[in-house]
């Protein structure tokens, strides 16, 4: 019997999935269990296994293609046995996806492979628009038949003339796609606001300081900044709930527990990437246990190891630049999210207090919010309720 | 500088080599003091070298061949002429099995220093024995070299070049190319073997043509010129072996390429030179390669329908004109 291995839903809000490399060939035989495709969903690769033993007959897609969930991605048996019916109506379907992947650029980095051609260009027009990363869909061919010639490719090129050379080209797919996808989603459809206020971050050092001495004294977890603050705003979301929240079209659904995603940046081959873990039920957890699953998700995410799970399911979002010295800065909203937190360094500052010039600690925190949903006031009132936490109550 | 026809100068490439090397002899039917050979390239020789180095036989062409073989591997350099390319069949076992493979079969211990001289092509209202190009069966024959001069230059150059190699050189001429003329230089020269020569340059479209289908490209060439269209004829010269370089550059130059030769299309050389450059040079095609080639029938004896199988300037000015529309 001929077994589909189809595009597994890591998360349910998935739609579908990249094949980012293939581990079998076919023809190669293949044990149950064993990993036989890379597949990149959202922000993480996983591997598929094989759910029987057999020989792999068939490979759906090739790599860099988008699979829908439950659509097959290969299929498994007795050599020489016959795919079933149904799959050239499936494989049509993956085509059909394929070909409405559009290009954003003219001078885009790279053609889908496998892609259904329907211009009609010559070779030498085709191994020219290649070379200039030219898509040949938006030149007009003036050849036989509108064929694309060499000269109408050179006239592009000539029309188009980039007087930038280009060092290199980096394909953007996998982690930078999804995160490309999401920024200019949030920025197309959320009403981006943002408020920023100053805190005294005296208490939050005392804090830290005292329980990081302890720690070091007894071997316990340390507890950063980013810990405190995710302490900190849960305890004000709880009592703003409207900012721990997402907007569905007609309605804002507000959400029982605080879970607080942290970004956090990724090196993987020299490139810089990013990623949310997300710190479930804030609410109910303590400074140090905070402190203790941020360490571990962290150390996860940049290994490359974190679950589906613990990158998703996030209702609230802090990032903090202040160890590069930024001082403040707009984040974008993490979407389906209603709000993010943007965290600056934490800086020596005169201040006036009680009519006395004094150097201060201070740290600016600024809140990026939909006003789709959340309005000014309540974000301010928010705003006012965590520097009141940060400055007086820990 | 002295104008020759292409028979002169296959005659005078004969004589320069007798003269140069003892060893060099001709056999072959009528070549000798009576006949002078069926088109006289052998004029004047028997009278200047003796009988005994231009040999009249009987009418075989096996033993033509086959004495000839024998005669190159116990050391002489013979030159053996068959009256007409089509009576090559009768000679095929000598040329293919033997002369081919002696050096392989025996490890390389002996060579096979031998020139077959035979004319190809039709234009002559002789009938379809004597009116073939069968070259391409001796292109796809492992061992043998393959020349095919279209000009009296080139004819001589490559004639001297064939009698001093040390493999078995079919050596072929055209009918029609025997009365063409070109200046021909008083010193002596030799033209290497597997380098074409481009007998006109232009951007538009590659036009890959031998014998007397170079003549009928240049006829073409300067019509298409007064239309715009400037052709590059390439001449392989020699088709083993093969330049794949000159054709393939020009190929990435223009784009285009039309394959003219006076053969039945299928399997003919055409098809391995469009073989060669859809491999080779495919990214750099404009359009599909096109063949001019005759229809897969024997040669007529009738003018009017030999006219009409033929390639000719005309031909190859609508093939060209069609490869730029197609």
């Amino acid at each position: 019997m001929v077994t589909d291995v189809v595009m597994p839903r890591y998360s349910l809000t998935m739609q579908k999935g990249t094949v980012a490399k293939w581990l079998k060939k076919e023809g190669e035989a293949v044990k149950k269990g064993e990993p036989i495709v890379q597949v990149e969903a959202d922000k993480v690769t996983t591997e598929v296994e094989s759910p029987v033993s057999g020989v792999l007959l068939k490979i759906c897609a090739e790599e860099q293609t988008e699979v829908p969930v439950g659509e097959p991605l290969a299929f498994i048996g007795k050599p020489g046995e016959p795919l079933p019916e149904t799959w050239k109506a499936s494989e049509a379907a993956t085509v059909q996806q394929k070909e409405s992947v559009g290009l954003a650029s003219p001078f885009s980095a790279r053609r889908k492979p496998g892609k259904v051609e329907k211009v009609r260009a010559s070779p030498v027009a085709r191994r020219l628009a290649k070379q200039h990363g030219i898509d040949l869909s938006l030149i007009q061919g003036t050849g036989p038949k509108g064929r694309i010639t060499r000269e109408d490719v050179l006239r592009f090129i000539s029309l188009h003339k980039d007087v930038r050379a280009v060092r290199e080209t980096i394909p953007v797919r996998g982690m930078q796609r999804v995160i490309a996808e999401r920024m200019s989603e949030s920025v197309r459809t959320a009403a981006h606001c943002s408020l920023t206020i100053e805190v005294d971050a005296s208490r939050m050092i005392a804090l830290r300081q005292k329980l990081n001495g302890e720690a070091e004294a007894e071997g316990g977890i340390k507890v950063s900044y980013t810990d405190i603050l995710v302490k900190a705003v849960a305890t004000a979301l709880k009592e703003h709930p409207v900012l721990n929240s997402t907007f569905e079209g007609d309605r804002l659904k507000i959400f029982e527990d605080v879970n607080i995603g942290v970004a956090v940046e990724t090196v993987a081959d020299g490139t810089s990437g990013l990623l949310v873990p997300v710190i479930r039920q804030v609410q109910k957890k303590s400074l140090l246990e905070i402190a203790k699953e941020s360490k571990g998700l962290i150390e996860r995410a940049r290994a490359g190891k974190a679950s589906h799970d613990e990158l998703t399911g996030g209702t609230f979002t802090i990032t903090n630049l202040g160890m590069y010295g930024v001082e403040t800065f707009v984040p974008i909203i993490n979407p389906p999210e209603s709000a993010i937190l943007g965290v600056g360094a934490i800086i020596e500052r005169p201040v006036v207090i009680e009519g006395k010039v004094k150097t201060r600690p201070m740290m600016r925190l600024t809140l990026s919010f939909d006003h789709r949903v959340v309005n000014g006031a309540p974000a301010a009132r928010f705003m006012q309720r965590l520097k009141e936490i940060l400055e007086n109550e820990l | 500088m002295k104008e020759l026809t292409y028979v002169e100068a296959l005659n005078e490439a004969l004589r320069e080599e007798m003269m140069r090397d003892e060893r060099v002899f001709l056999i072959g039917e009528d070549i000798g003091p009576y006949w002078e050979g069926a088109f006289k390239v052998t004029k004047g020789l028997a009278k200047q070298f003796g009988v005994e180095r231009v040999r009249d036989t009987p009418i075989s062409e096996a033993c033509i061949v086959g004495a000839a073989v024998g005669a190159a591997m116990t050391g002489m350099r013979p030159v053996a002429e068959i009256m007409f390319g089509d009576l090559l069949t009768l000679a095929m076992d000598q040329i293919a099995n033997q002369a081919a493979k002696i050096h392989y079969m025996f490890g390389g211990q002996l060579k096979v220093p031998l020139v077959i001289r035979s004319p190809f092509g039709a234009g002559k209202s002789i009938a379809a024995h004597h009116s073939q190009s069968l070259e391409a069966w001796f292109m796809h024959t492992p061992g043998l070299k393959v020349a095919v001069p279209s000009t009296a230059y080139d004819a001589k150059g490559l004639l001297k070049t064939a009698i001093r190699d040390d493999d078995p050189v079919m050596f072929f001429e055209h009918k029609l190319c025997y009365t063409t003329k070109s200046m021909i230089p008083e010193e002596e020269y030799l033209i290497p073997f597997g380098e074409a020569d481009v007998k006109r340059e232009g951007s538009d479209v590659t036009v890959f043509a031998t014998f007397w289908m170079v003549h009928q490209a240049l006829k073409a060439a300067d019509k298409l010129s007064k239309k715009g269209i400037e052709i590059e004829i390439v001449d392989p010269r020699t088709l083993v072996p093969l330049d794949k370089e000159t054709i393939l550059d020009s190929v990435r130059k223009t784009g285009r390429l039309l394959i003219v030769e006076e053969d039945c299309k299928t399997c003919g050389i055409g098809a391995e030179i469009a073989a060669i450059v859809s491999e080779e040079a495919f990214d750099y095609l404009e359009s599909p390669i096109k063949r001019i080639a005759e229809p897969d029938t024997p040669i007529p004896f009738s003018p009017v329908l030999e006219n009409y199988v033929i390639p000719n300037d005309e031909a190859i000015v609508k093939g060209v004109i069609d490869l730029l529309e197609s």
